[in-house]
């Protein structure tokens, strides 16, 4: 649920309090690359290079501000079957992680797909936390009570322990919303990350414009809110997670 | 030819350039209004602008095209006090004034001896302060390894220690020490001496400097009281007898609340808060009681909503107002927010009568007061209620009482915030050091009540106009205990006038003379010697009116009926006296330290004297006369006046003393040599009097109040949401009832006045929000102003300010420790600005030479050469 947009987020805010940060879209759906400033028409990424037998490191990316990313690429729906099916065997993404051989202070931020396949559950368990990005609605709720993931999640005791819950899109007018997210709270005291994003017409605006909302609006609130989450996280675990 | 060659050559040669000009004159023009527009900030009028064109001329001649800028900026900085834009008639000179101070003497050239001489004489200054520097600051460190080495034996003794014997002794040794006559030599050793001592000790921290700062205070005083009683009561004549034992009276009685003072304040126990047990089971009832009169129903109305907002278990806390104004608006706001509403068909017994009757028709095990103006915090009863549960013979638990808005001292002196204000004391010290003596007492508000004793002894005291002092001391005789927490956990709004606050001290008083009459502390069953000596000193306190009126008008006595009130020589008036007064100052500032300022306390009790003398000595004679009467609160002050009613007796005081004065004066040119000192003595004494009275009138003159709804300063930060949606983080920099100030991060976004936005509060894990408007634009700074809230969000509101448990932490954190010489020189400012107020008060047909006089110095000040630092110069 909007979980691009907090990770670019997120990532812009722990690489300003000069933290080392690389940022891998796994999502298909590419638009991780957008708040980086990334050309429309550029087609490049990991999977496109992994469809194309290239060494997938070489699609690495860095904007204008210092923070590496690596997009996901255009590819095509065959091209996709032939890359969950083939190309990524099992232990893939942590072979190719530990070739790397990053340094242990590097935040290494992956955008997982939120439906679960090959590669989504090969990171879930390659991560040391997972933060899970929820909006305080009903629907959210039921999804948390009973989804395929929230199952999958909650019948492997380790994924489970290192699950984190952000509040993202949290209406600030609405009263429902303060509720659920109290519910939230009562569900999951102690994994509820205690930063709330809100839902700001400053993110939608930053997200227009390419960039990430601290660049755009830095003292609008949602900037604040990610800047007190990224201390926040950066206080509580100082290396590796994804989302 | 010639028109080319001077094109060429024009700017190296300003004449040449002339005649270039004369050919190219829309050239001209066009520099001239550049100059014009660098030159002047205003409009210019016809003498500014003629003598901005002469200006230009010049620089157009004589000038080079690179530095006419810089010359042009340089004369504006150097010229600070011309507006160049309207020049008047004698401007010129203020410019000759000013370019020779310039070239003369701030560029020092010619006067370099002088400044050396005068370096010369600062260093001699320097040397001789050094003098009686190094010895004290030898002696400092001295004395802290001297107090270190007594405090280490002091633990590391655990053997028998028989502290009679050595009690004995040392009172043989001080019964020597105070009553042994000195002449005036060994007198002068001795009062240096002490004041070495004194001097070296004060800048450490602990308890030991503390008592022997008391110790050599007390010492000094009581030997002056013995000196005064055997050696200088004057019997010459019937009028010097009177007048003398009158002076030595209310000295006596200066002495006795000076020795009961240290008694109650040289150990403040600093009660911290004792945690209440985890299971919410065992947490007792708690009926919260808010009295109201006739006070305004939107005070009460906040009151009540925070006092919901208390964090206690929803079963076992009940909220009552109790309304003796029979007022229907706040049943039914009663009824709407689900708390107690009760009233009755008499006024009997007025709030202690009210409180007593809700008594009889609740039940919760412990009652807490708040009087309808003072604003508990959501954890009053969570940082008091631990005490009772420890302490099962706990009857009372008082909080200080705490105002967010300036009292008239505060608000017409404008020290808000920069002087502890006269509560601060009592609240701060005072109560802290009643505690250790089990005499901490109840003040009628903020406070915590256990219901059984409380019905034991009747209920709420109603004999007197103070029933919650007389109400401790019941309780306190009957073996129960009291408790006092220095934590501020709820706020008020202070007295606004300055009658309003002398009627609130006249009915103090006077029902403390009460209780010392008809149920005085000292005698009765049921109290500790040192319960008796706290009461007897917050009582007798209210008897200071009488002796405070004497001491202003005591030089009189000389001087104007020339009656010797003291019978001895002036240097032995001065080597007793004087070691007293600074010793007793020395060790009061110790102890009060952030609490109350040196000297401030005889503004304080000059402004309330006359007031307090005749209620305190009636209700003495006569306890049963006298009315109850309500503390007016929260009011506008709209136009600023000078209070004459009030202020008559300061003035007949200062008539007094000035007629004094004026005797003085002709004593000193026309009396006997013999009596010079004296008269030098007794004219200071009145001058220093005439002073303390000046301050008096100008806390009268009241000013202007202007907001209904006081602003309370915090820093939180917050978020504000505009229409279109957009959030911005932004600090709140304070917050009243209707609104809050706030300060923007950038300007990046901007506001328009009366704008709908919405504010964003979090507390906690949770986050309110509130419909508002934008009231005021000032750049960074704009004004909101909440919007038709409902009851909830009012609430909500509340809880997110006002109830907050650190609201007013940090209060007092921002007072200096008192800095006497400092706080000597406020006292005189004061003083004064009180007869600056007073002149204005004469007719104008008095005062308009004075104006005049005034103005004209005024003017002659404009000539004044300013200094300009090289750096402003600086383009």
């Amino acid at each position: 649920m909007g979980s691009s947009t907090v990770i670019a987020n997120l990532a812009r805010n722990l690489h300003e309090l000069d933290q080392d940060v690389l940022v891998i879209d796994l999502k298909s759906n590419n638009l991780l690359r957008l708040h980086f400033n990334m050309d429309w028409c550029n087609p490049n990424g990991w999977a496109l290079n992994v469809i194309n037998d290239q060494p997938w490191f070489n699609a690495g990316f860095k904007c204008e501000f210092g923070i590496s990313f690596m997009p996901f690429g255009r590819i095509t729906y065959e091209n996709k079957q032939c890359l969950f099916n083939e190309k990524i065997e099992n232990n893939w993404l942590s072979n190719q992680l530990s070739m790397a051989n990053f340094s242990d202070k590097k935040w290494i931020i992956l955008n997982v797909e939120s439906e679960l396949n090959n590669l989504s559950i090969q990171a879930l368990n390659y991560a040391d936390k997972i933060i899970r990005v929820i909006e305080p609605q009903a629907t959210c709720l039921g999804q948390f009570y009973d989804s395929i993931q929230s199952n999958y999640l909650s019948n492997n005791p380790s994924l489970h322990d290192k699950c984190l819950y952000l509040i993202n899109k949290m209406m600030p007018l609405s009263e429902l919303d303060h509720e659920m997210s109290l519910v939230f709270k009562s569900l999951i005291p102690n994994q509820l990350i205690p930063v709330k994003i809100h839902f700001d017409e400053n993110i939608k605006e930053a997200f227009a414009q390419k960039t990430t909302v601290n660049i755009y609006a830095p003292n609008s609130g949602t900037a604040k809110q990610f800047r007190t989450l990224a201390t926040w996280l950066m206080l509580h675990f100082s290396h590796k997670g994804a989302a | 030819m010639i028109l080319t060659d001077l094109l060429q050559r024009g700017s190296k040669y300003p004449l040449h350039q002339f005649v270039y000009w004369i050919f190219l004159q829309p050239q001209v023009s066009q520099d001239w209004l550049v100059f014009k527009k660098n030159y002047f900030h205003q409009k210019p009028e016809t003498s500014g602008m003629l003598f901005g064109f002469i200006v230009f001329v010049l620089l157009q001649l004589y000038c080079h095209d690179s530095k006419r800028l810089f010359v042009t900026k340089s004369i504006q900085k150097n010229l600070p006090h011309v507006q160049l834009a309207k020049l008047t008639f004698a401007d010129p000179l203020r410019m000759l004034i000013q370019f020779t101070w310039l070239a003369s003497i701030q560029s020092a050239t010619p006067y370099k001896d002088l400044l050396a001489n005068l370096n010369f004489f600062k260093n001699i200054f320097s040397a001789v302060s050094n003098v009686f520097f190094y010895p004290l600051k030898f002696l400092t460190e001295l004395t802290g390894e001297v107090l270190a080495n007594i405090e280490f034996s002091a633990n590391s003794n655990d053997g028998d220690f028989k502290p009679h014997i050595y009690l004995i002794i040392i009172f043989l040794l001080a019964l020597v020490c105070l009553t042994i006559p000195f002449n005036i030599s060994s007198q002068l050793v001795f009062v240096f001496l002490m004041w070495f001592v004194a001097m070296s000790i004060r800048t450490h921290n602990g308890y030991l400097p503390k008592l022997i700062l008391v110790i050599l205070s007390l010492t000094l005083s009581s030997r002056y009281l013995f000196w005064r009683a055997t050696a200088t009561i004057n019997t010459d004549s019937s009028v010097d007898t009177v007048t003398s034992l009158i002076l030595f009276t209310a000295e006596f009685y200066t002495w006795l609340i000076l020795l009961l003072g240290y008694f109650q304040i040289a150990g403040p126990l600093q009660r911290k808060t004792y945690s209440l047990p985890n299971d919410t089971n065992l947490w007792p009832t708690v009926d919260i009681f808010i009295p109201t009169y006739n006070e305004d129903i939107g005070i009460v109305k906040t009151t009540t909503i925070a006092a919901i907002n208390i964090d206690w278990p929803k079963d076992k806390i009940k909220i009552y107002i109790l309304d003796d104004g029979n007022r229907h608006a706040l049943q039914d706001f009663a009824n709407e927010i689900h708390v107690g509403y009760i009233s009755r068909t008499n006024n009997i017994h007025a709030k202690a009568g009210n409180i007593n009757n809700a008594m009889q028709l609740t039940e919760g095990e412990y009652l807490t007061i708040f009087d309808c103006d003072h604003i508990p915090v959501r954890s009053f009863l969570q940082t008091t209620m631990g005490w009772f549960i420890r302490d099962e013979k706990l009857a009372l638990i008082q909080t200080p009482h705490h105002f967010y808005s300036p009292d008239p001292f505060e608000r017409n002196l404008n020290n808000f915030k920069k002087t502890p204000n006269e509560n601060s004391l009592f609240y701060g010290v005072v109560q802290d050091g009643n505690d250790l003596w089990n005499a901490a007492f109840f003040c009628g508000s903020c406070a915590i009540l256990k219901r059984s004793p409380l019905t034991e002894i009747g209920g709420i005291a109603h004999e007197t106009v103070t029933e919650d002092a007389h109400t401790a001391l019941k309780l306190h005789r009957k073996g129960y205990t009291s408790a006092y927490i220095n934590i501020i956990q709820a706020a008020g709004q202070a007295t606004e006038s300055l009658s309003a606050h002398i009627g609130q001290r006249i009915r103090w008083s006077r029902g403390m003379a009460q209780i010392f009459r008809i149920d005085n502390p000292l005698l009765g069953k049921g109290l500790k010697i040192s319960q008796r000596l706290c009461y007897a000193n917050a009582m007798l306190h209210f008897f200071g009116g009488i002796p405070r009126l004497i001491f202003l008008i005591a030089p009189l006595a000389f001087l104007i009926i020339h009656a010797y009130i003291i019978h001895a020589p002036t240097v032995e008036i001065l080597l007793y006296a004087l070691p007293a007064i600074i010793h007793s100052n020395l060790a009061n500032s110790y102890m009060q330290g952030k609490h109350r300022y040196s000297f401030w306390s005889e503004i304080y009790e000059a402004v309330l004297a006359w007031y307090i003398a005749v209620p305190t000595t009636v209700a003495l004679f006569k306890p049963k006369v006298g009315t109850f009467n309500v503390t007016a609160k929260g009011g506008l002050i709209k136009d600023e006046f000078f209070d004459l009613t009030v202020s008559k007796p300061y003035l007949m005081l200062i008539s007094l003393n000035v007629i004094g004065l004026i005797f003085g004066v002709y004593r000193f040119f026309n009396g006997p040599d013999d009596e010079l000192s004296t008269v030098i003595i007794n004219v200071i004494w009145a001058i220093y009097n005439l002073l303390v009275l000046g301050g008096a009138i100008s806390v009268a003159q009241e000013t202007k109040q202007l907001r209904l709804h006081h602003r309370i300063d915090v820093k939180t930060d917050i978020t504000l949401r505009k229409k279109s949606g957009h959030l911005l983080s932004a600090k709140m920099n304070n917050f009243s009832d209707a609104g809050l100030g706030v300060q923007l991060y950038s300007d990046e976004v901007s506001f328009d006045k009366n704008e709908s936005i919405h504010v964003l509060i979090s507390r906690g894990d949770r986050e309110y929000i509130f419909p508002a408007r934008i009231a005021s634009v000032n750049k960074l700074y704009i004004g909101i102003i909440l919007d038709n809230l409902t009851a909830n969000q009012k609430q909500n509101f509340i809880k997110c300010n006002y109830s907050r448990s650190d609201a007013w932490s940090a209060w007092e954190d921002n007072f200096d420790v008192d800095k006497p010489l400092s706080s000597f020189l406020d006292i005189v400012t004061v003083g004064f600005k009180g007869y600056v107020v007073l002149t204005r008060s004469i007719p104008r047909k008095i005062t308009k030479y004075f104006i005049k006089g005034r103005t004209f110095l005024f003017i002659l000040k404009t000539f004044y050469p300013r200094n300009i630092h090289a750096d402003t110069i600086n383009l």
